[in-house]
């Protein structure tokens, strides 16, 4: 893929908000990140995935100028990626949990960054109005719940009103009910403001919670060892996987003739306990945007009327799409397995 | 004004929104309070013993006849310039150790990636702060200095002269000047190690009792180890170390110690 490449997975078009090449971080010997090439189109959020040590915070470390490159170059929001005062100003970040002064309220160290930032200190009211956090503005950051620093570090990279929105992990320690805030805060950073549709923000969020990566992610980072592992649209990754079917028949005699039959219509499946579990891959030549899942009615009408025709009688047919967890674990298996 | 000098300013106005908050004039008030201390303890514990007034004369072996001179106003503030430097390095090293430690630096630098104009700027409003603090303890410690004399019945004809003032002016600068020595030093020790207490250890030890181990066996020290040279620019001058070559010797290490702290903290990696 290339600078000039333009994908409407969002709600904009144009020049990708982050396009590196090469990009490569060696610590001695050891290296961390290594010939990374990223696309990140504009007005996506996308989803910045990978085991731990995959080298994912390294690399957003690179991306915002915290860490220098070994090697490669590229661009950040248009401007060269070894430039960070050129971006920065235009991009919000939080890496590695929020990091702010103790001592101080959420208040004063939001005013603290604007400053900093040339922003107007105003800002900061608007921002802890934003992540929820005004009426404990003037609370000392310390007696801050995890949720609600959190919160504050995004307000933090909120400040600058970012046309790129870097969030490392910003689900990390939160409860249930805090990371389901959490992802609808995300969702709405990612919506354009009124009036402002041609310039909808892009988000860069890296999670270990695919489930969570899933649902809010439309564009798809996936790292493993250093190495990009895949990148695209979240729907063609998902699309690329199969889903499964689960069959149970009335008595459990039929399991060695049903499997048979399922076999025989040429779908791989397996006996375990009183099912038989049936791999739905996905059809070939998929829809361009990847939008399209494998559909799996036509197979699930053949197999039913194969077994309807030779006796069996099905109690249970279940089917279940392949989750992004799935098929990431397939995707490192199979890189696991290359590797070796 | 060119980029570099907006971040710059932004960086001393972003440090001073921090300041502002009752912590920090607490700290204020009880090192300005501490720095009072020698002249104080100078004051009650002189004796009559006559010793002839010297600008290195160590600040708590003063005699009477020493505080009845035109210099007798500022011997107390003056002897106590080695702990104003103590505690000037400490707080600055510390300061500094403190952003790395709670990651407050990657906040920082995703704000302000010119990363001098930072340094610069925090800088300026800390030695700024120390400047006011300073001369907060020597209002202090002239008003102690003269409520002690009464007490002590220490004659202080020469001490509102011209001549008195002037030392007073002095005694204040070079102790501003050794203070910034001091601050440069810990925040340079700060970004080389990011670590409180490796920092603190090393410079400790170094800056104090390493220093006067080798200052003891080898009088050449004072006039060439930092600590030792620092501390001969806060009192004006010593025995061993005259001002002018204290003071040059001084703004070396000083410069030095910018220009590492410079380098360091643009090239390597924030990994906080």
């Amino acid at each position: 893929m290339t600078a000039a490449t333009t994908i409407r997975t969002g709600q904009v078009t144009g020049p990708p908000a982050i396009d590196v090449r090469g990009l490569t971080k060696r610590y001695g010997r050891r290296t961390v990140v290594q010939n990374l090439d990223i696309t990140v189109p504009a007005g996506v959020v996308a989803g910045f995935v990978g085991p731990n040590g995959a080298g994912k915070t390294t690399t957003l470390r690179m991306l915002l100028g915290l860490v220098r490159p070994t090697a490669g170059d590229g661009t950040v929001l248009g401007e060269p990626l070894r430039a960070p005062e050129d971006f920065l100003p235009r991009c919000g970040a939080l890496i590695e949990g929020p990091a702010l002064y103790p001592g101080l309220s959420g208040r004063r160290n939001l005013h603290s960054l604007a400053v900093l930032a040339g922003q107007d200190p105003a800002i900061a009211d608007d921002v802890l109005d934003q992540v929820g956090l005004a009426g404990r503005a003037d609370d000392a950051y310390r007696t801050y719940s995890l949720g609600m620093k959190q919160r504050l570090g995004i307000g933090a990279a909120l400040l600058s009103d970012p046309d790129l929105l870097v969030l490392d992990e910003p689900t990390n320690g939160l409860d249930p009910a805090g990371i389901r805030q959490m992802r609808d805060l995300v969702r709405s950073l990612a919506e354009a403001p009124p009036g402002e549709r041609h310039r909808a923000r892009t988000v860069l969020v890296s999670s270990h919670l695919l489930a969570e990566i899933e649902q809010i992610c439309d564009w798809l980072i996936v790292l493993e060892k250093g190495r990009l592992a895949y990148q695209g649209p979240t729907a063609s990754f998902m699309a690329s996987s199969g889903s499964r079917v689960e069959l149970r028949p009335e008595s459990p005699d039929a399991l060695g003739m049903l499997a048979d039959l399922v076999a025989g219509l040429g779908l791989p499946c397996e006996r375990a306990g009183d099912r038989v579990l049936v791999e739905i891959r996905p059809a070939t030549g998929t829809d361009p945007a990847g939008d399209a899942r494998p559909a799996p009615e036509p197979a699930l009408a053949a197999v039913n009327r194969a077994a309807h025709a030779n006796g069996i009688t099905l109690v249970e047919m279940t089917w279940r799409q392949a989750s992004l967890e799935d098929r990431y674990r397939d995707l490192v298996e199979v890189t696991a397995g290359g590797a070796q | 004004m060119s980029a570099a000098l907006q971040a710059t300013v932004r960086a001393y106005r972003a440090e001073l929104v921090k300041l502002q908050r009752p912590g920090v004039a607490l700290s204020m008030a009880a090192v300005t309070l501490l720095t009072v201390l020698p002249t104080v303890l100078a004051i009650v514990l002189a004796d009559d013993t006559f010793t002839p007034p010297s600008p290195g004369q160590p600040g708590l072996s003063i005699s009477i006849p020493q505080l009845e001179t035109a210099q007798g106003l500022v011997l107390g503030f003056r002897g106590g310039t080695t702990f104003i430097g103590l505690l000037v390095f400490v707080l600055f090293t510390v300061s500094m150790t403190a952003e790395f430690s709670q990651g407050t630096v990657r906040s920082l630098f995703l704000k302000e990636p010119r990363r001098l104009s930072w340094l610069v700027g925090r800088l300026g409003i800390m030695l700024w702060t120390v400047a006011i603090a300073l001369f907060l303890a020597l209002v202090l410690s002239l008003v102690a200095s003269t409520v002690l004399a009464a007490v002590r019945d220490i004659d202080t004809g020469e001490w509102w002269t011209a001549t008195a003032l002037g030392e007073v002016a002095t005694a204040y600068l070079n102790a501003l000047l050794a203070a910034a020595f001091f601050a440069i030093a810990g925040t340079a020790l700060g970004i080389a190690l990011r670590s409180t207490t490796a920092a603190l250890v090393v410079g400790i030890a170094w800056t104090f009792p390493l220093e006067h181990i080798v200052q003891d066996s080898w009088g050449t020290a004072t006039s060439v180890l930092p600590g030792l040279v620092f501390d001969a620019v806060g009192r004006g001058g010593v025995p061993d170390a005259s001002y002018t070559p204290a003071l040059l010797a001084g703004l070396g290490y000083a410069v030095a110690a910018l220009v590492f702290a410079s380098v360091s903290l643009r090239r390597r990696d924030v990994t906080a």
